[in-house]
């Protein structure tokens, strides 16, 4: 995603006008009542804490439990750097314990989806599995791109391949994992005393799993579910997004998407705006044409300007006769009177803080 | 050095709301919703904490239930922390049904609760309510109220063009030195008089106002804390604080529907929302405000969670409202959870929440008039004036009515 995580974090990046990447997860684990959530994370951390904060706005701030940010530390026995996704487990083990949990459910913080949990923890227990995989069903010519499980008629993972070029079947694995903690726990600490590699869950510990002999189950998903790690599929989420009919019906109030929620008065159209098939968010003041694009927070687009298929991130300024098109525009972006940013097939970036245009271009 | 708590705040609920019937018959001034996604109380909140008072009396005669609501632990403005917070008095004698000024007055609430006061430990007391809509910088007022050596000082608007005929609202006479020599209702003013308008905003030593309160109510204990605090500036050296910002004076469905308006000028939005402090609210989760392709909003002041087909001018619209196609929506205010259903047209309309208009509707208001439409109404096809079936429809309504030919319609409670 290179511009736009540069300096954040990819589950900070901004989604659909109003939401961190991570509100989905977040605001799922609250659905679901999951009550007890540590954040690993490791690189650009600052935006992902100040945004987090105790989780009071996805009403995470229990009394025991909350929210956690865990970030790597150093300690006596070393740097404690997570060289993977069950390394950083494994590194947060004390933390775990703290809370005596019988399951441990594993998140990833990049994807935009509406799921209960619940539903899927009731399946690992039903099948007394040691862990239980969430997977989708993808199109079979695109199940090289992912994870892919084999299961047997009961549901149970026989075989897993990591990216495979001739796929047995179109069941993804989205990176979300049940775990028994018991049982994830021992081999987590023996691997590290013997000197087995356990550091990522796809690649070393569900083969592991499944080498030994545990239940390992597939949980199917059927529901909106998009990986937006890419700038191209990060804008095609945002567009397909604007469509009040999207399946992800953010609109439903039996399972908000919370976020951080910041104090800003209503949005001002002006008298020469023109806002067509858009979303646009509190504290914006445009005076511009805005055509199928996502406006967030607190953004001005003066008169003149055009904003077409783009999505444009809080805090930016654009003066006028600004021309916007197939684009993702960062935080506190500032564009001069008269500045172009164009994109076509591949999509514009205009990184955070960036200032496009200027008193030096030829305005004309 | 211990933690002195320097002033207190008073939030005086007791406003004489019957002019702004319908809209505050079920609540009182301070949670009318306000600018989009505003309640008049988060002016005075803001204004108080904003100026680090952490220590806030709420007393009211009304109905506390929608303030409550709103305001909770008063988290929003910092309030919910280990020091202070928000303290709610509610008269027990509180009649539900009166929904008026009470005649019992409100000083023996505060005479009763005075406990409050001294458990402060605060040097100065600040009184404010919420009908003056203002963002006022409180400190500010401590420091000409130390420097001027005042006893008490009270905050007045530098107005001319004033609303005479609010029989609730003082002016005050001012000498040179900026002292208080006199006091009279605005009624009493011409129009187009110069006039310094008394706020009710005072600042006082809490010592004082607890005196004035012990001595009040053995004298009169049907008698108003707004009335004794008028005496207090007649009879005491008192000095008045001229506040230069945007102030608006909501005591009629006119000045309310003007106030929102008003925030349709930037200068006056970014004055009152955004100028020495930025007010705070009660945050909710909804998703961005959706426009369609068949939309056409201009000059105009929506919230977050609304979903646009039709065409809105000059109006402001609070969350959660849905504008169906070929509506036409001109200088109104929709509050939050209304919907207008297809080829309704509203003009210089106030729609309470949640109220739906049905399909091919036609309300057509007066900028010195607007329709008033009361909370959780359903309206259905007035064409021309003629009101074939209305429900729950207030009182402003009919005054339209009034003024026109024969029409019939139900009211439904």
């Amino acid at each position: 995603m290179g511009k736009l995580t540069r300096t954040i974090a990819k589950p900070a990046v901004p989604f659909g006008g109003k939401y961190r990447i991570i509100d989905f997860s977040l605001s799922n684990c609250s659905n679901s009542g999951v009550r007890t959530i540590g954040v690993v994370t490791q690189y650009q951390p600052l935006e992902l804490n100040s945004h987090i904060g105790n989780g009071a706005h996805w009403g995470l701030d229990h009394k025991d439990g909350g929210v956690t940010i865990l970030q790597p530390h150093s300690s006596l026995d070393g740097e404690k750097w997570f060289k993977g996704t069950a390394h950083a487990i494994y590194q947060n083990i004390s933390y775990i314990d703290s809370h005596h949990p019988t399951y441990l459910l594993i998140l990833s913080g990049d994807h935009i989806y509406k799921m209960d949990y619940e539903h899927m923890l009731n399946f690992h227990k039903c099948k007394k599995a040691s862990a239980t995989v969430a997977v989708i069903h993808v199109p079979l010519d695109e199940a090289s791109r992912f994870g892919i499980m084999n299961t047997d008629n009961t549901d149970r993972i026989i075989d897993f391949e990591e990216k495979p070029e001739k796929p047995k079947s179109n069941l993804a694995s989205m990176g979300i994992y049940i775990f028994s903690w018991d049982v994830l726990r021992r081999y987590l600490t023996e691997s590290h005393a013997t000197g087995q590699n356990m550091d990522d869950f796809g690649k070393n510990v569900i083969p592991t799993f499944l080498a030994n002999g545990e239940n390992v189950f597939a949980y199917s998903f059927n529901g909106y579910w998009k990986d937006v790690g890419t700038i191209e599929s990060l804008w095609e989420a945002n567009m397909a997004f604007i469509n009040p009919d999207h399946e992800l019906s953010i609109r439903d109030k039996h399972w908000r998407i919370y976020s951080k929620n910041p104090v800003a008065p209503p949005h001002y159209l002006s008298k020469d705006a023109r806002v067509q098939e858009s979303l646009i968010v509190d504290g914006c003041y445009i005076s511009g044409e805005i055509d199928h694009s996502i406006i967030s927070q607190n953004v001005k687009i003066g008169t003149g300007s055009v904003i077409k298929d783009s999505i444009v991130m809080a805090n930016t300024v654009i003066g006028k006769h600004v021309v916007i098109d197939h684009a993702i525009v960062g935080e506190h972006a500032v564009f001069a009177d008269h500045a172009q940013v164009v994109g076509d097939s591949s999509i514009a970036v205009v990184g955070y803080n960036e200032i496009v245009g200027g008193l030096n271009d030829e305005a004309e | 050095m211990m933690r002195r708590n320097k002033i207190c705040g008073i939030l005086n609920l007791t406003e004489s709301k019957s002019a702004i019937d319908p809209l505050t018959r079920h609540r009182p001034i301070a949670s009318l919703p306000f600018c989009s996604r505003y309640r008049l109380i988060d002016f005075p909140l803001t204004n108080l904490t904003t100026a680090g008072v952490d220590t806030i009396g709420v007393f009211t005669h009304d109905n506390l239930r929608s303030i409550y609501d709103h305001v909770r632990s008063g988290k929003e403005w910092g309030l919910d922390s280990i020091y202070g917070g928000l303290f709610f008095f509610s008269d027990p004698r509180l009649d539900r049904r009166a929904n008026r000024y009470s005649a019992e007055g409100d000083l023996l609430n505060y005479y009763n609760n005075i406990e409050f006061f001294d458990k402060s430990e605060s040097e100065y007391t600040v009184v404010m309510g919420t009908r003056m809509l203002c963002a006022i910088d409180v400190q500010a007022i401590l420091r000409h109220h130390i420097e001027q050596g005042a006893e008490v000082t009270v905050v007045y608007k530098s107005m001319e063009n004033i609303d005479n005929d609010d029989q609730n609202t003082a002016c005050l006479t001012i000498d040179e030195d900026g002292r208080v020599r006199g006091l009279k209702s605005s009624v009493l003013h011409d129009k187009t008089d110069h006039v310094y308008m008394n706020m009710e905003i005072y600042l006082l030593k809490t010592e004082l106002l607890t005196k004035l309160i012990r001595n009040g109510v053995a004298e009169n204990e049907h008698c108003n804390l707004s009335d004794l605090l008028h005496q207090a500036i007649i009879a005491l050296p008192s000095n008045g604080f001229e506040y230069t910002g945007y102030m608006k004076n909501i005591h009629s469905v006119r000045s309310f529907y003007e106030a929102n308006m008003d925030m349709l000028h930037d200068s006056n939005l970014l004055a009152l929302l955004k100028g020495s402090q930025h007010i705070h609210t009660k945050v909710k989760n909804e998703a961005p405000t959706f426009y369609s392709r068949s939309s056409d909003v201009t000059d105009s002041l929506i919230a977050n969670g609304c979903i646009i087909h039709g065409e809105v001018a000059h109006s402001v619209i609070f969350r959660n409202v849905l504008i169906e196609k070929k509506t036409v929506l001109n200088s109104s205010v929709v509050m939050q959870g209304s919907s207008i259903g297809s080829g309704a047209e509203l003009h210089y309309v106030i729609l309470d929440k949640n109220v739906r208009i049905e399909p091919n509707t036609k309300l057509i208001g007066t900028q010195a008039n607007p329709i008033v439409i009361e909370k959780n109404s359903v309206i259905s096809r007035i064409v021309e004036g003629d009101f074939t079936r209305l429900t729950n429809i207030g009182k402003s309504i009919s005054e339209v009515d009034s003024k026109q030919s024969s029409k019939d319609f139900f009211h439904h409670y």
